[in-house]
């Protein structure tokens, strides 16, 4: 019994060393606070990297100069973070999702597990553009478009998995732009297509440019054609969607490149009060804007570009209003992973 | 030039602001290694920050003397309460925990430090002499050769299992049971659900720690429980001074460590096969290289069985670095952070990380070995306070053990629900100890069959067949066949001996 | 030769066989690519599972069939056996019950003061001691230092915090 008593006294006192959250505040100010990112990945990766890079400068731009830490909350190509921040985060601007840009892609061609809305979340924006490119290897004969419709024998493209921008990219490119590629899915991660790349097992690989630029500037590899999101350093490769004529394809290509503008999407939960958003989305704007935090950015390979959270959201609803038959044909090629 | 080169970096790892560097790294990785629940990775990930402002040989100094250390301390936690200290440090449960349980923590800590020390040598001195044929190396390593390679590791569940007909059904039981675990989550050709039961928690998969921390620890603990004395038991106390004799039985056996070594080293060179592999492959060597009549004992308390994993488990970190280093691919989860921090100081990992900039991978290799050599040194003074944590009452640690075990699968990934795999796998580990079924073979399968799986379709889409008319294919295929039958004739040779007195 | 016996031993392989069995059924209509592995590993597991439970159903056991493995010890009577493992799973699935609905960090003090009071009977002062003890390096590594995300409980989300 008195045993009992003493658990129960001490579960009582473990929770109320539990943080409660304070009451709302007149004025946005987060002095003394602490800020929670809560990034879908595990730690490593560029969505970690950026996170990461986020917290050690964020904290300087928004109002009271909180502390900006990070969690990880992996699972699921970050479903599992965006589920928690859509519902179980509380909207009082102390708790922010780094998340996966093809969210949005996956709720429209209802990808199971998926129980948040894109579109109502409270959008702070994206500080980096990310954008795919078809890269080959070096010493092989193709360098154009037109190469890779002739080639002969097919060139092998390594992806990942069958969801993602490593296979979804190629694919279509084969598909509705007439490619001759071969795709070869189940490599365990980019890296290792890299390596069967130098192996000659690989011919090509697409993927994120920044994923990609170290193996670029080593020359192992050659871009040849990107996406409709674009960065400085590539402005001049053929986009996919000018290959193709037929208008419903160019709009499928368009769909799949068009989330990579808002190549890092940081979210606050839906309800969140508007000042507090407003506050976020300037000290964005200022951070990316911040020479200190440009530096660290590039020697991390990642390309600085702001887009604002309402452009992020117009981009969002763009995707989720496409037209039906663009979905169905679009759904044929995309898994969401 | 490579001599020069060599001496050279060992100069700049020496520089005063590069040690101190390393030292702290070292403290900290202790640590790190010590408790389940912090993962390598995590930690490293919060190391970044500090990286930045350093140079390239300081940064590194510090990632890698935290990162080589971690599996040095996560023997010890194995081997004092049957708890994977890190993924990498489970097999030395086997025999170490069992020799713990006898009274001779201490020799089983010191032969696992000793040969941990051995590992990263052994494993620097191939790494370095490999420098020159490395790319060659890991180029030759296609998918159809990583197929065969684990299909090759899992012809070792045959040695993991035991002594008698019996004992390899069940082992081959355990395996097949691991390698079909492996196939849960989204399948890595056509992305459907396999197994899920509509789980957003599985559709990854099942994650290797929070299965391998409930799978050992559990049944340690109720069995702990069950026996209602210290983890030592009624040993005598004496006993526990042996980690001198620990450290003379990993030179008594000097050629089976350096065996190991090597195993670990190359199998973390090879891009592909993860970490969790080298261990069991070593343990797996060194079960074969005892011979039948005294091999009743392997898996209940024989230095052996902690020589090995101990020497690989260190050894293999060596080999990981090569392939980050090398091709900018990274070896590990741990590598990738350290490759993300090269990037950030201004290295591009490549072909010039070993011509260009040798001087900074050689101070790597010279980094792993200091950083080994003073974590060796600096807890054999501890290992004997260590070692009397096994004279204390069982119960005061039950609670301790249980609390680490929880909160070591939940930091996994942040997850409850790797909280509830942890007790389902503690369930299931409990229950194959007790009707005696081999845990290990069921942990190699898990890991291999992943990699057997993606490989294996790739070689088909890749090549068709004539995969398996490739040179180093054909030679994995036999030493698969005569580890197979190797094992089948040594086991018929004892029961043949055993038949005729 | 014995005669048969239905013990624990038979159902757990039993089990296996049978979740073995539920496994290749569930193949039934995936696509050949992704089926094909289970199949291949699922089938020898079945037949080896299904010989395993014949074996032990007729009681057949070989001396020093010992697994590779740790043994649990022999040298406690099977009935104080029997109560201690239930007691000590029935204290690890509690604990997974108290951070459910408690959260983890009141969920530790509980469960370790729980346990050295109750099942180990502990005096007081040793109890407190370590309780303090474990929470306090709990939470000053895995809150205040690493920030562990640690939800909060279902109790205290029902009770409406």
């Amino acid at each position: 019994m008195k045993t009992l008593l003493a658990v129960l006294l001490v579960v009582l006192l473990g929770s109320l060393a539990w943080p409660a959250s304070a009451p709302a505040q007149a004025q946005t100010t987060f002095a003394g606070r602490t800020i929670t990112i809560i990034v879908g990945y595990p730690p490593g990766g560029g969505y970690d990297v950026m996170a990461r890079l986020v917290a050690r400068h964020l904290g300087r731009f928004l109002p009271g100069n909180p502390t900006v830490i990070v969690q990880n909350l992996p699972g699921a190509a970050s479903v599992v973070a965006a589920n928690q921040v859509f519902s179980a985060a509380r909207p009082d601007g102390l708790t922010v999702g780094a998340v996966n840009r093809n969210l949005v892609l996956g709720q429209l061609v209802k990808a199971a597990g998926i129980r948040f809305d894109m579109a109502r979340f409270a959008w702070i924006g994206s500080p980096a553009t990310e954008t795919t490119i078809l890269a080959l290897r070096a010493d092989l004969p193709y360098r154009t478009p037109a190469d890779l419709r002739r080639a002969d024998p097919a060139p092998v493209i390594g992806a990942t998995s069958v969801g993602g921008s490593t296979y979804d990219f190629p694919l279509l490119l084969k598909a509705l732009a007439g490619f001759n590629l071969r795709l070869i899915s189940g490599y365990r991660s980019s890296g290792d297509i890299m390596l069967a790349i130098e192996r000659k097992e690989a011919d090509g690989r697409a993927g994120s440019y920044s994923s990609i630029k170290a193996f670029i500037d080593r020359g192992l590899v050659r871009p040849l054609v990107r996406g409709f999101a674009s960065v400085p350093a590539i402005e001049r490769l053929p986009v996919d969607e000018d290959l193709v004529g037929d208008p419903r394809a160019r709009a499928v290509m368009r769909l799949r490149s068009v989330p990579e503008v808002v190549g890092r999407p940081f979210l606050l939960p839906p309800g969140t009060p508007a000042e507090i958003v407003a506050a976020y989305r300037e000290a964005f704007r200022r951070m990316v804007a911040d020479p200190e935090f440009e530096a660290e950015a590039e020697r991390a390979g990642f390309e600085l570009k702001y887009t604002p959270g309402d452009q992020a959201l117009r981009t969002v609803q763009e995707v989720l209003n496409a037209p039906p038959d663009v979905v169905r044909v679009f759904s044929q090629f995309f898994r969401f992973e | 030039m490579l001599l020069e080169a060599f001496v050279g970096a060992l100069f700049e790892v020496l520089r005063w602001d590069a040690l101190s560097f390393m030292l702290i790294g070292v403290v900290a990785g202790f640590w790190v290694g010590l408790l389940p629940g912090l993962g390598g990775g995590t930690t490293l990930a919060l190391m970044l920050p500090f990286v930045y402002r350093m140079e390239p040989v300081a940064a590194f100094a510090f990632l890698l003397g935290m990162h080589s250390v971690v599996s040095t301390t996560g023997d010890i936690t194995s081997i004092l309460f049957g708890i994977p200290g890190e993924g990498t440090t489970a097999a030395t449960i086997l025999d170490g925990h069992a020799m713990a349980k006898r009274g001779e923590a201490g020799r089983a800590l010191g032969a696992a430090l000793a040969s941990s020390l051995v590992g990263a040598i052994v494993g620097a001195g191939a790494l370095l002499l490999a420098i020159p044929v490395v790319r060659p190396l890991v180029l030759t390593f296609g998918s159809p050769e990583l197929f065969m390679l684990a299909v090759l590791g899992i012809a070792f569940i045959a040695s993991l299992s035991g002594r008698r007909p019996r004992a390899i059904l069940r082992g081959f039981l355990a395996g097949t049971l691991g390698l079909l675990l492996a196939s849960v989550g989204q399948d890595p050709q056509a992305g459907h659900f396999r197994y899920t039961f509509g789980s957003l928690y599985l559709w990854d998969g099942l994650d290797l720690v929070p299965v391998l921390v409930g799978f050992f620890a559990i049944p340690e603990i109720i069995d702990l429980a069950v026996r209602g004395t210290a983890i030592a038991g009624e040993a005598p106390r004496g006993r526990l001074g042996g980690v001198g004799v620990g450290v003379r039985d990993a030179f008594r056996h000097f050629w089976l460590t350096v065996r190991c070594s090597l195993i670990g080293t190359y199998i973390g060179v090879v891009p592909g096969l993860g970490g969790g592999v080298a261990q069991w492959v070593a343990y797996a060597h060194a079960a074969q290289s005892v011979p039948p009549a005294e091999r009743a004992r392997f898996g209940h308390g024989d230095v052996r069985g902690v020589l090995g994993p101990g020497a690989a488990n260190n050894s293999k970190e060596g080999g990981a670095l090569v392939p980050t280093v090398a091709f900018g691919v990274p070896g590990s989860s741990a590598m990738a952070i350290l490759l993300g921090a090269f990037l950030l100081v201004g290295l591009t990992p490549g072909p010039d990380m070993l011509t260009k900039h040798l001087n900074v991978t050689l101070a790597m290799v010279w980094t792993i070995v200091l950083a080994n050599v003073v974590a060796v040194g600096g807890s054999l003074a501890l290992l004997n306070h260590l070692a009397r944590l096994t004279a204390i009452r069982g119960s005061l640690l039950i609670p301790i053990l249980a609390l680490l075990t929880f909160v070591g699968a939940y930091t996994a990934n942040n997850s409850p629900a790797d909280v509830v795999a942890m007790l389902f796998f503690g369930g299931l580990g409990y229950l194959m100890v007790r009707y005696q079924w081999p845990r290990a073979p069921l942990v190699l399968g898990f890991v291999l069959g992943e990699i057997a799986e993606r490989y294996l379709w790739i070689s088909v889409a890749r090549y068709g067949a004539a995969w398996l008319a490739r040179p180093v294919v054909l030679v994995l295929i036999a030493l698969t066949a005569a580890v197979i039958a190797s094992t089948l004739v040594q086991y018929r040779r004892a029961a043949a001996r055993e038949r005729s007195p | 030769m014995k005669a048969s016996r239905l013990d624990g031993r038979v159902v757990f392989s039993g089990g296996v066989a049978l979740a073995a069995a539920w496994a290749l059924l569930q193949t039934a209509g995936w696509p050949a690519k992704a089926a094909l592995y289970p199949r291949v590993v699922g089938l020898p597991l079945l037949v080896l599972a299904v010989a395993e439970t014949a074996l032990s159903l007729r009681g057949r056991e070989e001396p020093d069939a010992a697994a590779m493995d740790v043994a649990l010890s022999g040298d406690v009577a099977p009935d104080v056996a029997r109560r201690r493992t239930l007691a000590t799973t029935g204290w690890l699935v509690g604990f997974y019950l108290a951070v459910l609905l408690v959260g983890f960090p009141a969920a530790v003090p509980a469960f370790v003061l729980g346990y050295l009071r109750a099942q180990a009977r502990e005096r007081w002062p040793v109890a407190l001691a370590l309780t303090a003890g474990a929470t306090a390096g709990f939470h000053l590594l895995f809150v205040r230092l690493l920030h562990v995300p640690f939800a909060e409980g279902l109790l205290w989300r029902w009770l409406g915090r």
